[in-house]
């Protein structure tokens, strides 16, 4: 249906604007035809209604040809056989309308009028025609870019969405409330290590309040990220954590998007270490492979009478879906039980931060 | 006289914070600190403490699994979490108290009174296995069963039981190389394990199907099954529909 049918105030507007047209023909009938304004505007304002309706309907001819995907001669074509189709019957209105005219009203030769005025009609069935043809595909470009618009605008939902999430994430408040907790007992037994670790929670949080208004970092900043994180880990569980890390140096400089390495890691303790009493080693390991940047982080597995119930599959979906945002199909994440082990491997496009913009 | 206290929680460092503020409070003795849930178990039995302070994530055996575990044998207990919604939840439709983490000594001293003033009323207990019945209620199929020999533990991942036999009060559960006791109803163990595996097939006796050899007539209206080590079982009526259902 024509948009202009679903909302009747802009019908009632494109009426509104139509009445002064309609009024200037009747004054231009009247000069043409020698009658009086009165019998100028009865003949004019009914075909003129016409000729709108009929403008209106090339909604239907312009969905059906749009611009582009269309040859301009087909378009051409399409578009002179519609103006001559819209004129035409303009004509044929116009000549039943005065008939019926000419019975009602004998005091004027009603098919005299009609002779001096069909020249005039035909014109303008053409002229609005390719007048509502011009405004409908207007209004289509319009709308096009409004949907545009809103997409782009869903994308954005999608990615704050994302950052939330892994803002939730972070700042988990169990993770957050042991970690104070045990902070408060660490301060009285060694005020140097305390004041270290207290530091350490102040960058890990700083970060990742700051890392929703960055696209990308660097591996360094985001290593250091993770060594924050992980000093607060090892004050909690103590010798029960281990960690093997293995970085490639002269990845430093490498950009990817801020929180991807974080919650793989956090996924390692919180599902390899702390469900074992004895804990275990959470193995990192970065480098670079072709044109990619390869992660690698495992750990080992509690036994499958110990695994607390609900495992890492949300966190893990979550991550792939900011991946597929970030880097279409080229980045991929890859998770699975390798006997006693779990594993994650992450791979990403290798880019390098522009040797101008690397702070020294 | 003081309260004599157990503090049960795997962070060394939260368990000196927590000790850090008892000892502030004028009646309080701290008997012990445990790291896990087996520890907290044998703590239990060798010192009868009056009150423990039992976090609720810990590896291994958490809160949850010790409370099962100690059963009518558990002392008062005020548990202690950093965060976790859904236990706090199921705390407060109870009426039972926790605390959050980090404690400090003006609420724990709220808690002690709490636990004076309602100390020995059996609906205590009972909250606590109404408690106890939601969190299994959340955690099914059951993929372990945890059992107690005086301050020992033991762990049987359901996936190696063979079977298990109503008798009286309690259950014997049987796996390839032995069997426990266990205080516990055969009813309830038959709706918490996964039904996809563990089959009722007589009034005492649910039987995991990855141990049945065959079913055979035994006299003229009865069956019984055999295992595959080569017991063999009575199957009911009722019992030979469920099997029958699972084929």
């Amino acid at each position: 249906m024509h948009p202009f049918f679903r909302r009747p105030l802009h019908l009632l507007f494109a009426l509104i604007f139509w009445s002064p047209l309609s009024l200037g023909l009747a004054a231009l009938l009247q000069t043409l035809t020698k009658t009086d304004l009165p019998r100028a505007v009865l003949l004019a304002f009914p075909v003129m209604l016409f000729l709108l309706l009929g403008g209106l309907s090339t909604w239907f001819v312009c969905r059906f040809s749009p611009l582009a995907g269309n040859s301009l001669f087909r378009l051409v074509a399409a578009h002179l056989a519609g103006s001559q189709f819209l004129s035409l019957a303009g004509l044929l209105f116009l000549h039943l309308y005065s008939s019926l005219l000419a019975v009602i009203d004998s005091r004027v030769s009603w098919p005299e009028i009609e002779g001096r005025v069909r020249l005039l009609f035909y014109v303008m069935g053409a002229i609005v025609y390719f007048l509502s043809v011009f405004f409908h595909y207007l209004l289509a470009a319009m709308e096009k870019n409004r949907e545009a618009e809103k997409k782009l605008l869903q994308a954005e939902l999608v990615r704050s969405r994302f950052e939330l999430q892994a803002m939730r994430a972070t700042i988990h408040p169990h993770f957050l409330f042991n970690s104070l907790t045990a902070l408060s007992g660490l301060i009285i037994r060694d005020p140097g290590q305390g004041r270290e670790i207290c530091l350490q929670l102040a960058d890990f949080l700083r970060y990742t309040l700051k890392m929703t208004q960055h696209n990308r970092i660097t591996l360094a900043e985001e290593l250091e990220h993770l060594r924050n994180y992980l000093a607060i880990e090892l004050m909690r569980l103590g010798n029960r954590l281990t960690i093997e890390w293995r970085v490639e140096e002269n990845l430093f400089n490498c950009q990817l998007p801020p929180m991807l390495l974080q919650p793989l890691l956090e996924n390692a303790v919180k599902h390899g270490i702390q469900p074992r009493l004895e804990g275990g080693c959470v193995f990192f390991q970065a480098r670079a492979a072709g044109q990619d940047l390869e992660f690698i982080i495992s750990n080992p597995l509690p036994g499958e009478e110990f695994r607390p119930p609900g495992g890492t599959g949300l966190g893990l979906k979550t991550i792939r879906r900011r991946l597929a945002e970030e880097f279409d199909s080229q980045a991929c994440l890859s998770a699975g039980r390798n006997g006693e082990e779990f594993s994650v491997k992450l791979v990403l496009p290798r880019v390098e931060k522009p040797a101008s913009e690397v702070k020294k | 006289m003081s309260l004599r206290c157990l503090i049960v929680d795997d962070e060394e460092l939260c368990r000196s914070s927590l000790r850090l503020e008892l000892e502030t409070i004028p009646g309080i003795e701290i008997i012990g600190e445990c790291a896990n849930g087996i520890e907290a178990v044998r703590a239990v039995q060798e010192l009868d403490p009056d009150l423990m302070f039992l976090d609720i994530q810990m590896p291994r055996l958490d809160g949850f699994d010790l409370l099962e575990l100690l059963g009518d044998q558990a002392p008062g207990i005020v548990f202690v979490t950093a965060h976790d919604e859904y236990a706090l939840r199921a705390f407060e439709a109870r009426a039972l108290d926790y605390l959050l983490k980090p404690a400090r000594a003006g609420r724990i001293k709220k808690a002690l009174e709490r636990f004076v003033e309602q100390r020995g009323r059996p609906e205590q207990q009972s909250r606590q296995q109404e408690l106890l019945a939601w969190h299994r209620g959340q955690h099914k199929p059951l993929q372990r069963i945890l059992v107690r020999l005086g301050s020992e533990v033991h762990v049987i991942p359901a996936v190696e039981i063979v079977r298990i036999q109503a008798q009286d009060d309690y259950v014997r559960i049987y796996t390839k190389e032995r069997s426990y006791l266990k205080t516990e109803r055969i009813n309830r163990l038959e709706e918490n394990l996964d039904s996809s595996t563990f089959c009722r097939i007589h009034r005492s006796h649910l039987l995991n199907i990855s141990f049945l050899r065959k079913i055979e007539p035994y006299s003229k209206e009865s069956y019984k099954v055999i295992l595959l080590n080569g017991e063999s079982l009575p199957v009911s009526r009722a019992g030979l529909a469920r099997l029958k259902a699972f084929f």
